[in-house]
């Protein structure tokens, strides 16, 4: 049945493969196929099973695809990029392996039991052979493509690696075993065997990877051997976690695990290098292209990247002469350094030379001094102890004394930043702040400011704002807004980071960027009618000490210590690029982008080290971007007015809440991510909006999100009407830290209901209570505050599901327990309190504390719900619940003594279509649909006669997501539109008619 | 398996560290024994892929030592907490009568009354080994927690642990007593029903829970199978030459063992279908979905209710059911929805679909179990209403005629 045509999934790429430029990659039971990083076609090859693995013929005009029991042929056509499913077959048992043999006539198969299949390519079986250990196998690898040389390599459950020769096998009788290997501890996830290299390698649930040597290279010659000596060369622990996949390459070796790392071996087993990937992730699947170098993964955060194999990095020392102890070392733009030694001698270092050369010896910074490099002008500013300033500037690979002055007062300098081209600014003793204009080759103060007092009152950062503005960060961890004309500041952002201090300041493209000691990167925005930065985000980055960010159109690199090591991060995709041992972080160091590398330089036990690299380094390029690391437990799409797009907001177990774009306009739907948000503490659990004030250039939405450790956020979402450019910023984090002894509980869900003059939050939580909040607008328009007004319980059961409505002029929310009950609360008369109140601070909901109507209706927990105004007084109720059971339920409303009266009218129930916990239902008019864990999205028509619920079982679908934690649904003219999320995320179009 | 600090903050994983339990799965064993007191009179225990021996530490401690071992009931309402062991002090004198066999593949540490089989759960020399330890008798109950190796991908995971439940079953069927429960670990997937079908053809009620203690981010549940009795004239060892799943040839079963083994290794029904004779030879096209096997069950409905307000309810409903088909408003039934049912090929694989009607349900009703699979015999001797039932709506609504015909259309195809 063909009503259900899927758009867009994001889930485990659980394969890949390169082939021709060419990149395929097994997402669910889909097969992409990519042109360089465009996606040029998507194939359903099974229905609902994964799949995983492909592999080409060596003509390349066919390929194999396999996943659980089932594999295809798939005819390739390159030229015109046409690709056809021409045979499929279903097995009994689990394909672990397979392969084209015989000069592509032939497919092999391996089983999970052990047993080796020979095919016609249109899956007529000729052979099967057995082997002798029939024990459940968790990989296997074949080798050789002649049906007479194909060579066994099984990985038991039991830890072994086993090889086999099927060929001689004697009719009837089970194949022996002719090698075992032992070593592993753990079951077996993948192997590999290069003959060239005579090297087999092995991956492991233990963690480990094991290099095994072939003396003779040739597997064949080898088990022709009288004493077969393949042996273990080296056992490797290199990954935090299970280590899923191994290639064997010509010249290194590359394992990838659970730990998102690819790992580079010699064959020796010493470690190249680590390459991180797919931002926590498993790594499933990789292969690489020697065509053009690079490495293809496939990771658990639904993305596929491709990154070079090579890259070139040197790191070397430079000798100074002399004797000279640096303090200090900046780079210049063209690689050469410059340096100040204790003495007072400034240094240059000429990298076409290779050579330092004495410049001028200040005696004012003798043994204190201070150094900053402008790369743009090679412009080089020093100050020293005494309140002198020097400036340098490099021409024609000539470091030139520009000009000196000195403060007022004389006073030690205890910093010195630049500022642009022609301004510096330094601090002082007591906080006095100068800005100094160089000009017409001189140095005199510009402006003063002044620092507000505190206990280490100097600044370790500042940069300009724009043109008019500055922004300074102290050692204290706040951070001031100046402007020129004012000594005060204009802006305090007390406590921006830690008390360890403000490390960095970073403005671009009109957001300030701060970096700290306390792990997080903070950005804000110029608020020009309050003439105040608002604070945007809070980005959680795996360093406590972050040192700087570099950014330019491509990439965002953010520089940071981590214990003794240096570290350069790719900010975007979340990865490690290069780290290396610099001794730590209290030390002069610099960097500076170059035409086509980045050059590092530092003072480690008195000599300068220099690490360059070339660009290639940080050219990751997606072909596929990726998504949630982990489940997504809530996502929330709103459409954006007069387009086709949706705005999808989306949180999950890896705690972060990503801000997504969907363009469900043009086939093939497109999901592009905005931004992601690291704020939250735990997990993410309930996601929930409410329109606000919207004009005719924007819309705005106030966002909820919350989830483990009761944590509730608040987003602002500002869409562009006009460019539907996206703004999401955070406004309000609410969590009370509990004392140790107490149990923290979890948000389960959360609704919210406008009203005039504030939004209504209610927060179902893990203990059973409701917590009832109120968000109003604080003095200020851009600020708002959240106060909780309330908490009430019934029944003390965890509460998994809220949903609020409104009948008969009542406004009901209903909330869904673990128990199976369905409680209706009355929220009218709190609604008209603070719809009418003055002061709304002091509205609480007293009403609620009556004993709420309730009616049980599912023996387990009740997962999803979904509610339908039939008219004025009834209402229709669908629920699913843990215990596999569906209810569609017909209710009616009505006051009796002022109470809120619900009766049963009609009840539609069935537990056999769905065999696990069903986690979304959606009423749509004259359709029901409702989804469970166990992959099916079931779909049913009902109508109403009277007061009785006629339903039908209309079809079903396989989806490929597993852990399906809910849906979504649109309705429109032809269908509804559907997102599914889970492990991964789906979206359907369903037609009916 | 989870991560450290998850385990740490797990209220099971502390309580298991206090009360010497050596795994935190010893209170799923605790709490499903809690709600079927599966261990009450029970002398002969196997427990399948015991290491690294939690449940059989629940077994020797409770049957072998005699302690008391149980739940409270829930007192405050943040319940969570209120578990706790009712008593620790062992009763004087260890029961001798009590024989507990653990086996799996590694060694484990011993534990009183309990005798380690290291054996391969896929062989029969291993069930064998089991009756002789047990004196040549069978056990009363068989315990299963094994699980695979997970890998995080679920499909993989659950098809090696489908292996091992074929293993466990193959055990279970060997060395059970007729009247014995077996408790084993499930994944919660697509074709779990699939397994209930497989599991009801050997029991009489099989119900599948889950312990507040398993973490619920884990695809697990328990399937506690009640009063094993699998058909008469069944092989169970027969079944061992079939568990690696090369040997596709049923011929040399006879019997109930022919339909019965095929189905239970591999899901295959082709012995079901008795017009077609010959069995198709090499492997097939083969759906997922099983159909709903003769037997049905409401798991669910015993989940519930106690044995004796099912029956209550069943014939109370049964009384409405005949009242309303007077009135011919209240019946529900079953209608395949194609007309291609027919054909022998494939229908029988697809899920049935199922048309409900239901109306205003009576003052006091004992509640909204969902029983309707119970009510097969019932359905019976109402089916000969639906048509009138039928004839009654189809005036109703044009809106519904199109339904309407379609069901007529299922009806007509039925009665023909």
């Amino acid at each position: 049945m063909n009503n259900v045509k899927s758009l867009l999934i994001r889930t485990d790429v659980t394969c890949v493969k390169c082939c021709n430029n060419y990149i395929f990659a097994g997402i669910g039971d889909k097969l992409y196929i990519f042109e360089r990083t465009k996606n040029i076609n998507i194939i359903k090859i099974f229905d609902g099973g994964q799949i995983f693995g492909i592999v080409f013929n060596n003509s390349l005009t066919e390929c194999l695809v396999y996943g659980e029991n089932k594999i295809a042929v798939l005819a390739c056509n390159f030229l015109d990029n046409n690709f056809e499913i021409i045979s499929l077959l279903c097995m009994d048992d689990w394909i672990l392996s397979a392969i084209w043999i015989d000069m592509d006539q032939h497919i092999v198969t391996v089983s999970m039991h052990n047993i080796v299949y020979l095919w016609s390519k249109d899956f007529k079986l000729i052979d099967q052979k057995l082997c002798e250990e029939n024990c459940i196998l968790y990989s296997s690898h074949l080798v050789n493509v002649i049906w007479e040389e194909v060579i066994v390599l099984s990985g038991t459950v039991f830890s072994q690696i086993l090889i086999w020769w099927p060929y001689k096998s004697k009719e009837d009788k089970r194949c022996p075993v002719l090698v075992t290997l032992n070593g592993h501890k753990g079951v077996i996830f993948s192997m590999d065997c290069n003959q060239r290299v005579g090297m087999i390698c092995s991956t492991s649930d233990d963690r480990s990877a094991i290099f095994w040597s072939i003396p003779n290279k040739n597997l064949i010659t080898e088990l022709m051997q009288p004493e077969i000596n393949v042996s273990m060369k080296c056992s490797l622990y290199a990954h935090a976690a299970r280590v899923f996949r191994c290639l064997v390459l010509d010249e290194c070796v590359l394992t990838a695990g659970e730990d998102s790392l690819v790992n580079v071996w010699d064959f020796e087993g010493n470690l190249i290098k680590k390459l991180e990937v797919h931002s926590g992730a498993s790594v499933w699947d990789l292969d690489y292209d020697c065509g053009n170098g690079n490495i293809v993964t496939a990771g658990g955060d639904c993305g596929v990247t491709l990154l070079p194999l090579n890259d070139n990095i040197e790191k070397r020392e430079i000798e100074i002469a002399n004797n000279y102890i640096l303090k200090k070392v900046g780079t210049l733009n063209d690689e050469n350094l410059v340096g100040i030694a204790e003495n007072g001698m400034i240094l240059h270092y000429r990298a076409s030379l290779k050579e330092w050369l004495e410049v001028k010896q200040h005696n004012d910074l003798f043994s204190y001094a201070l150094l900053d490099v402008w790369k743009s002008t090679n412009s080089v500013a020093l100050a020293g102890y005494h309140g002198t300033v020097h400036i340098y500037n490099q021409y024609s690979n000539q470091l030139i004394h520009v000009c000196s002055n000195e403060s007022a007062n004389k006073s030690r300098i205890f910093s010195l930043h630049w500022l642009s081209e022609n301004n510096i600014l330094t601090c002082e003793a007591e906080g006095v702040l100068c800005i100094w204009l160089i000009k017409y080759k001189s140095v005199v103060p510009e402006f003063h400011l002044r620092l507000p007092p505190s206990k280490e009152q100097w600044t370790t950062c500042a940069c300009m704002c724009g043109q008019k503005l500055i922004a300074v960060g102290d050692r204290k961890g706040n951070i001031y807004i100046y402007t020129l004309q004012n000594i005060e500041p204009i802006q305090v952002i007390k406590k921006a980071h830690n008390y360890l201090g403000i490390t960095n300041l970073h403005f671009r493209n009109g957001y300030l960027t701060s970096l700290g000691r306390n792990s997080l990167i903070k950005k804000y925005k110029f608020d020009q009618s309050i003439q105040q930065f608002l604070h945007l985000s809070s980005d959680k980055v795996p360093f406590t000490w972050t040192a700087a960010v570099y950014d330019d159109d491509q990439f965002t690199l953010l520089f940071a210590f981590l214990g003794k090591q240096f570290v350069v991060w790719d900010y975007n995709n979340r990865r490690t690029l290069l780290q290396f041992d610099c001794g730590g972080a209290h030390r002069s160091w610099d960097f500076c982008k170059l035409t086509d590398t980045v050059q590092f330089v530092f003072i480690k036990n008195k000599k300068v080290c220099v690490v360059k690299t070339d660009m290639n380094l940080f050219k990751t390029l997606h072909v596929m971007e990726g998504f949630h690391s982990s489940e997504i437990n809530n996502a929330l799409c709103l459409k954006l007015t007069n387009t086709t797009k949706y705005v999808l907001i989306s949180g999950g177990e890896d705690t972060t809440i990503r801000l997504s774009e969907i363009d469900w306009g043009i086939i093939p739907v497109k999901l592009k991510t905005i931004n992601i948000f690291k704020s939250h503490l735990s997990s993410v659990r309930a996601i929930t909006a409410c329109s606000i004030e919207s004009d005719s250039s924007y819309d705005r939405y106030l966002i909820f999100s919350a989830g483990g450790r009761a944590q509730i956020i608040l987003w602002e979402l500002e869409i562009n009407r006009n460019n539907n450019y996206l703004n999401c910023s955070e406004k309000f984090s609410h969590y009370e830290a509990l004392s140790s002894d107490e149990s923290e509980t979890r948000v389960m869900d959360l609704c919210c209901i406008s009203t005039t003059n504030a939004v209504i939050l209610i927060a179902a939580s893990s203990n059973g209570s409701l917590r009832i909040f109120l968000v109003y607008n604080n003095e200020n328009k851009n600020s708002y505050k959240m106060s909780a007004v309330g908490e009430f319980y019934f029944k003390s059961k965890c509460i998994l599901k809220i949903k609020h409505f409104k009948v008969q002029n009542q406004d009901i929310v209903l909330s869904c327990c673990t128990q199976g009950n369905v409680t209706f609360w009355d929220f009218t008369r709190f609604i008209l309190s603070v719809e009418n109140s003055k002061n709304i601070q002091h509205c609480t909901p007293k009403c609620l504390e009556e004993i709420p109507t309730s009616i049980e209706l599912h023996s387990g927990g009740i997962n999803s719900v979904d509610c339908k105004i039939v008219d004025s007084n009834r209402c229709l109720l669908l629920t699913g619940g843990d215990d596999n059971v569906i209810n569609y339920t017909l209710i009616s409303f009505s006051i009796k003594n002022c109470k809120l009266d619900v009766e049963v009218l009609s009840k539609f129930c069935n537990s056999v279509l769905h065999c696990a916990q069903i986690t979304g239902v959606f009423i749509a008019s004259k359709y029901f649909f409702t989804i469970s864990i166990d992959h099916k999205l079931n779909v049913f028509k009902w109508f109403l006669n009277d007061n009785d619920i006629i339903c039908e079982y209309y079809f079903k679908y396989n989806s490929s997501i597993a852990d399906i934690q809910g849906m979504q649904c649109f309705e429109n003219s032809f269908g509804v539109h559907t997102v599914i999320y889970g492990r991964g995320l789906e979206l359907y179009e369903v037609s009916l008619k | 398996m989870g991560k450290s600090s998850k385990d740490k903050n797990d209220i099971y994983y502390r309580k298991a560290k206090e009360e010497g339990w050596r795994a935190r799965s010893a209170f799923k064993l605790i709490q499903i024994d809690w709600k079927f007191n599966i261990l009450e009179n029970v002398t002969k225990v196997v427990d399948l892929c015991a290491a690294p021996g939690s449940w059989s530490q629940v077994l020797s401690r409770k049957l072998y030592m005699g302690e008391k071992i149980g739940l409270e009931p829930p007192a405050t309402p943040k319940e969570i907490f209120a578990f706790s062991l009712t008593d620790h002090t062992p009763t004087k004198g260890n029961n001798k009568n009590v024989k507990i066999v653990a086996v799996d593949l590694q060694p484990m540490t011993p534990l009183p009354g309990v005798t380690q089989i290291q054996g391969d759960i896929t062989k029969y020399s291993t069930a064998e080994e089991i009756v002789n330890h047990l004196e040549g008798t069978k056990a009363d109950l068989v315990v299963c927690d094994g699980a695979p190796d997970v890998t995080g991908l679920h499909s993989m995971d659950i098809y090696v642990h489908s292996q091992l439940l074929l293993g466990a079953l193959h055990i279970m069927c060997n060395v059970l007593k007729s009247g014995g429960n077996f408790v084993v670990k499930v994944f919660h997937h697509k074709s779990n029903d699939m397994l209930t079908k497989k599991l009801l053809l050997l029991f009489k009620d099989v119900v599948i829970v889950k312990p507040p203690s398993s973490r619920v981010s884990s695809i697990e549940a328990f399937a506690v199978c009640l009063n094993y009795c699998p058909p008469e004239g069944f092989d169970s060892q027969a079944i061992t030459p079939f568990l690696d799943l090369s040997n596709k040839n049923f011929d040399s079963l006879t019997g109930i063992s022919r339909t019965i083994i095929p189905f239970l290794v591999s899901g295959d029904i082709s012995a079901w279908n008795i017009d077609s004779t010959k069995v198709e030879e090499g492997p097939k096209l083969k759906h997922e979905n099983i159909p709903l096997n003769p037997l049905e069950h409401s798991f669910l409905a015993f989940k519930q209710k106690s044995t004796e307000e099912i029956d209550a309810i069943m014939k109370e409903s049964e009384n409405r059911n005949r009242m309303s088909n007077n009135c011919g408003s209240n019946t529900h039934h079953d209608t395949t929805e194609s007309s291609q049912n027919k054909s022998k090929d494939c229908d029988i694989l697809d899920i049935p679909a199922y048309t409900y009607f239901f109306n205003k349900q009576s003052e006091g009703d004992a509640g909204f179990v969902d029983i309707n699979e119970r009510f097969s015999n019932l359905r019976a001797q109402i089916c000969d209403e639906k048509w009138n039932l039928h004839k009654k709506i189809c005036n109703v609504d044009d809106k519904t005629l199109e339904l309407e015909n379609k069901l007529k259309k299922c009806n007509i195809s039925k009665c023909a």
